[in-house]
């Protein structure tokens, strides 16, 4: 029997801590505990055999901190490979004497976390970490294993790397286990739904939780877990909490009351249990006694069409979700720009001021012809998902744009879209197989989009079997059934509509809809849109692609769930209404308590009142054209502020609520201005390599951006190569260099090394917490800026006075 | 002799406004109402974000010279030695407000740096907050021993490089979710690691005391 078919015929047991019981035979605190393999190979096998002896069906081998950041020859300590190999080796000997236990014995190769964190959180790249991990899995199925557990991760994205690791460099079957707390959250912030549905994308066999908790806090989170996967459940507790106990740890759950809940958490839906922290052979054997005559509940198939994030999920079928559909360049001048211009913040605050709108999902859609699609998708997906908890939705026609993202994405992402062409499904399916997905199928095929309900349902037909041929279920389909313009075929909504409600009737599947096309052509085509969407709605739509910005579609939205008794009491109709003016216009939502008047611009610039001063931006340019308002209004206003900043009279809170004031007094400026006119000379600023903190450098783009000056802002943790090419490529003369602490100075000195050596006329001025003048000097900065006021008067002297506005 | 490392979640404690004003650097500023507002805007949606996580052990403490032998480890450092003069014990620490409060800042710099800077001050004070909660928890603990002001890597002579051996040891990346970058920051970014010396005599020094300090030009000081 192999282990997922011993696994599927009734409870499996694993088995318990280990470091507990090394310790009392003898491990040192501080002791790697993964050396032992090597220096004391009888006493890994004793262990193990132990456990085998006791009634586990599974011994994980000693590698659980087994990686290269931590041995190697670097560190005077033995290879990674030799060490997993040890290990490995010990659990078989252990397995293959020892005496009595379960028929069936099985090894696993335990991976644990790398104690560091990725990126954005912290500076690990993604890749690194797939990489470190694969070497692990290298070297024990090399060795020979049953199966890989991946264990005691808490957080989703390092999960995900570790499985792809495993999956991609062995063909066992994977056990992934998380960490959560009392309140069911990753450290990073997943639920267990959210976990489950990355797992079950990356088509793992079973997934878990282990440490952290004892068994009577997991037998309460367990209802849960269950919930949210259709995959075998593993639970591996603590002996509850540790206590010190004459100089000695103790943890406070004994064998007795740890066998009586392991009972009932197997009676409750896990199939795999064994123990943790504190956890020794004694405390597996009595759980093996105790749960002897339990039979655990069969597995059936949940089949929930979900998506995720690193934090939350969002569920199909259970009433309409909104896909904002703004980060898109079809037919938008800026976002073009941007996308150019590589503005990623641009981008970004598309994406946040969607969500505050109601989107539930991001489009993301960067595709130019100009445009390296596949990194700049992988980018931008990467810049998303550290500001954003909303799940994104790829929408690519590159297939290798599309694996790019999917791969970087932390969570299951949704993927705009497959069609019922043979060459889409074949490039598309094997990367939902890899990666999990849950994918838009457009109903069109090779000849076309077919103009009856009838035979677009033929179409989905088809998706759906070859979909299954890839071990792709419906769950994880959404049907576009294809808005078409109804100008041109007036027939057009009509056969849209049939072919949702076909499809929900025939198939039973979910549907979205694009639902902007439908109005391409009339006037206020806003009016014609929301009017189809409440159409759609009626029929059973589950999603929307559209524009969350749009009035008359949130009206449409509301207006839906509170008639079609899916809004309790009608509260969010109420929250979403009440504070709205009457108005037929179709701009985006307009607040009825518009900002008091204030006396005037400069006012409301200096006390730093955003609302207040593009208010008065654009009552000033009824009166006055932009040049005028900027220089009487604006730039006097920055000065004084900049002045008493400089005076001391006016601190960094005041002086950045004043910049983000004028900002918005420039943007409503702008909008009356030549988009050219605006063009100042142009810096780059970044956060040195090491560095993650960004916040000073966040306070000089701003300010030197109501200075006139364009910030190409290169982001934290940046290589010195990665500035130099941007200086060279932008033909830069100021690059501006942040650092916090003294152990990221000398990646300032690198830089500004090499920017000396690269590009001498360029000039650097270096800032942050630990610099001072001292430091400057000695790396060989060119200007040191206390504060952002400094670096804009820096750049002044650099470029001559004041870059235009 | 192996001393557990302890978890410990708690609810976060109010931070006091002064502290927040102190790191905006408007700890001597007039009061000004548009920071104001905008602190109070911040502080809800914080305190939804922080999850406050802590891990300590005790250890006990042999001084010689400049020499700290903690049982599990030592180190070499004058100023630390001074710090746990006449300490028979010492607790070890480490504490943080969690990931989420790093992506909400990361999220406000993109729309608004004056609220991510204010949700930067917020986070700065909180977790010092939460640390003197920590602090004060283990006085009432031990009410008959005096305590130490916390001693952090990086602090005088101690290195900074100290910093991996202490979090190894509190295994905190296991029990707090606290881990290290390579140029050995503390992630997330709102998080203490500290040593609370403890002992029979000497001085209980609870609040910081900036007159004790000799940089008069800080912008934090009070």
């Amino acid at each position: 029997m192999n282990v997922m078919e011993c696994v599927k015929s009734g409870l499996f047991y694993l088995d318990g801590g280990t470091g507990t019981s090394l310790q009392a035979m003898g491990l040192v605190p501080g002791e790697l505990p993964e050396l032992w393999n090597l220096t004391h190979p009888q006493k890994i096998i004793e262990l193990a055999r132990t456990y085998f002896e006791a009634g586990s069906h599974a011994v994980l081998t000693n590698t659980f901190g087994a990686n290269s950041l931590k041995f190697g020859e670097k560190n005077g300590l033995p290879a990674l490979d030799e060490v997993v190999r040890a290990a490995v080796r010990c659990a078989k000997t252990a397995r293959d004497t020892a005496q009595g236990g379960q028929t069936n014995r099985f090894v696993g190769l335990d991976i644990g976390p790398l104690g560091r964190m990725l990126e954005p959180l912290g500076d690990l790249p993604f890749e690194t970490a797939v990489e470190l991990f694969a070497e692990v899995v290298r070297a024990g199925t090399k060795e020979g294993v049953d199966f890989i557990l991946i264990e005691t991760m808490n957080d989703a994205y390092e999960t995900k790397a570790a499985v792809l690791a495993a999956k991609e460099n062995a063909d066992l079957p994977v056990f992934v286990s998380n960490v959560y707390d009392e309140n069911a959250k990753l450290m990073t912030g997943a639920s267990p739904e959210a976990m489950a549905a990355l797992l079950e994308g990356l088509r793992v066999d079973v997934m878990g939780i282990n440490c952290s908790l004892g068994p009577d806090q997991m037998l309460q989170l367990l209802p849960r877990l269950s919930a949210s996967t259709s995959l075998p459940l593993l639970v591996k507790p603590n002996a509850g909490m540790p206590r010190s106990r004459n100089g000695k740890t103790v943890y406070d759950v004994d064998e007795d009351h740890f066998a009586a809940v392991m009972k009932q958490v197997a009676e409750q839906g896990a199939r795999i249990i064994g123990g943790c922290c504190g956890t020794t052979p004694a405390y597996i054997r009595k759980m093996v006694s105790v749960t002897a005559g339990v039979t655990p509940i069969a597995l059936t198939r949940k089949k929930r069409s979900v998506i995720s994030s690193y934090a939350q999920v969002v569920e199909f079928g259970k009433g309409p979700v909104l896909i904002g559909e703004r980060i898109n360049p079809t037919g938008k001048k800026k976002f073009k720009e941007a996308l150019r211009a590589h503005d990623i913040g641009y981008i970004l605050k598309e994406g946040i001021a969607q969500q505050e709108h109601g989107a539930e999902v991001l489009d993301v859609n960067v595709g130019l012809p100009e445009i390296d699609e596949p990194a700049m998708l992988s980018e931008c997906v990467k810049e998303l998902q550290s500001v954003t908890s909303l799940p994104l939705q790829l929408d690519t026609s590159d297939p290798k744009a599309m694996e790019r993202a999917m791969r970087i994405y932390n969570g299951k992402p949704m993927l705009n879209s497959v069609n019922g062409k043979e060459e889409s499904m074949e490039a598309v399916f094997p990367l939902v197989q890899k990666y999990g997905g849950l994918v838009v199928c457009l109903t069109l095929d090779e000849s076309g989009i077919p103009n009856t309900a009838l035979e677009r349902l033929e179409i989905a037909r088809r998706i759906l079997t070859r979909a299954a041929e890839y071990g792709i279920g419906p769950e994880d389909l959404i049907f576009d059934p294809l808005a078409m313009t109804v100008s041109s075929d007036n027939q057009a909504a009509n056969v849209t509509l049939e072919t949702v409600s076909l499809l929900k009737k025939e198939l039973g599947v979910c549907c979205s809809l694009g639902v902007s096309n439908v109005s391409f052509g009339l006037p206020n085509r806003e009016f014609v849109t929301a009017s189809f969407f409440t159409l759609a709605l009626a029929r059973g739509l589950d999603a929307a692609i559209m524009n969350p910005f749009s009035m008359e579609m949130q009206k449409a939205y509301h207006c839906y769930l509170a008639l079609s008794g899916q809004d309790p009491n009608c509260q969010r109709y109420i929250g979403f209404a009440q504070d709205l003016v009457s108005q037929v216009s179709s701009s985006a939502p307009v607040k009825s308590d518009l900002p008091e008047k204030v006396d005037g611009l400069q006012a409301s610039i200096e006390r730093g009142l955003r609302e207040e001063a593009s208010h008065a931006a654009r009552e000033a340019l009824a009166h006055a054209d932009g040049l005028a308002v900027i220089n009487e209004q604006i730039i006097p206003a920055l000065d004084v502020v900049g002045q008493g900043f400089e005076k001391k009279t006016v601190f960094l809170p005041q002086l950045l609520m004043s910049a983000e004031a004028a900002k918005a007094a420039f943007d409503e400026v702008r909008k009356t201005m030549p988009a050219a006119s605006e063009q100042g000379p142009a810096v780059i600023l970044a956060t040195v390599k090491g560095d993650i903190h960004d916040i000073g450098k966040n306070i000089v783009k701003v300010l030197m951006e109501n200075y006139g000056y364009r910030v190409i802002d290169l982001g934290r943790d940046v290589p010195p190569e990665k500035i130099l090419e941007a200086a060279v490529q932008n033909d830069i003369r100021l690059v501006g260099l942040s650092a916090l602490m003294t152990t990221t100075v000398p990646a300032m000195e690198q830089t500004a090394r090499l920017l000396r050596a690269e590009k001498p006329d360029c000039k650097v001025v270096v800032g942050g917490a630990v610099l001072t003048q001292e430091y400057a000097d000695m790396i060989g900065a060119d200007y040191y800026a206390k504060n952002a006021m400094e670096t804009v008067r820096y750049a002044e002297q650099v470029f001559g006075k004041a870059a235009d506005q | 002799m192996t001393a557990p490392v302890i978890s410990v979640s708690a609810a976060l404690p109010p931070v006091a406004r002064k502290n927040i004003l102190r790191y905006l650097g408007m700890g001597r500023a007039e009061e000004d109402p548009a920071v104001a507002a905008l602190i109070d805007a911040c502080l809800p949606e914080f305190a939804l974000a922080a999850r406050c996580q802590a891990c300590y052990m005790e250890l006990p403490v042999f001084t010689k010279d400049r020499v700290i032998d903690f049982g599990a480890m030592r180190v070499e450092s004058a100023s630390l030695a001074k710090n746990l003069e006449g300490c028979q014990k010492a607790i070890l620490f480490a504490a943080t407000l969690g990931t989420q409060i790093d992506l909400q800042r990361r999220r406000a710099a993109v729309t608004s740096p004056a609220r991510a800077l204010v949700l930067d001050a917020i986070g700065s004070a909180a977790i010092e907050a939460f640390c003197d909660q920590l602090c004060s928890e283990w006085e009432e603990k031990y009410p008959d021993l005096r305590f130490r002001p916390r001693f952090s890597p990086g602090y005088g002579d101690l290195p900074l490089e100290f910093q991996k051996k202490l979090l190894e040891v509190l295994d905190s990346k296991r029990k707090a979710g606290i881990v290290l970058s390579d140029a050995l920051l503390m992630i997330p970014q709102k998080s203490v690691s500290a040593i609370v010396g403890m002992g029979h005599t000497g001085c209980t020094m609870r609040f910081h005391d900036c007159s004790a300090c000799s940089k008069k030009d800080c912008a934090f000081r009070l």
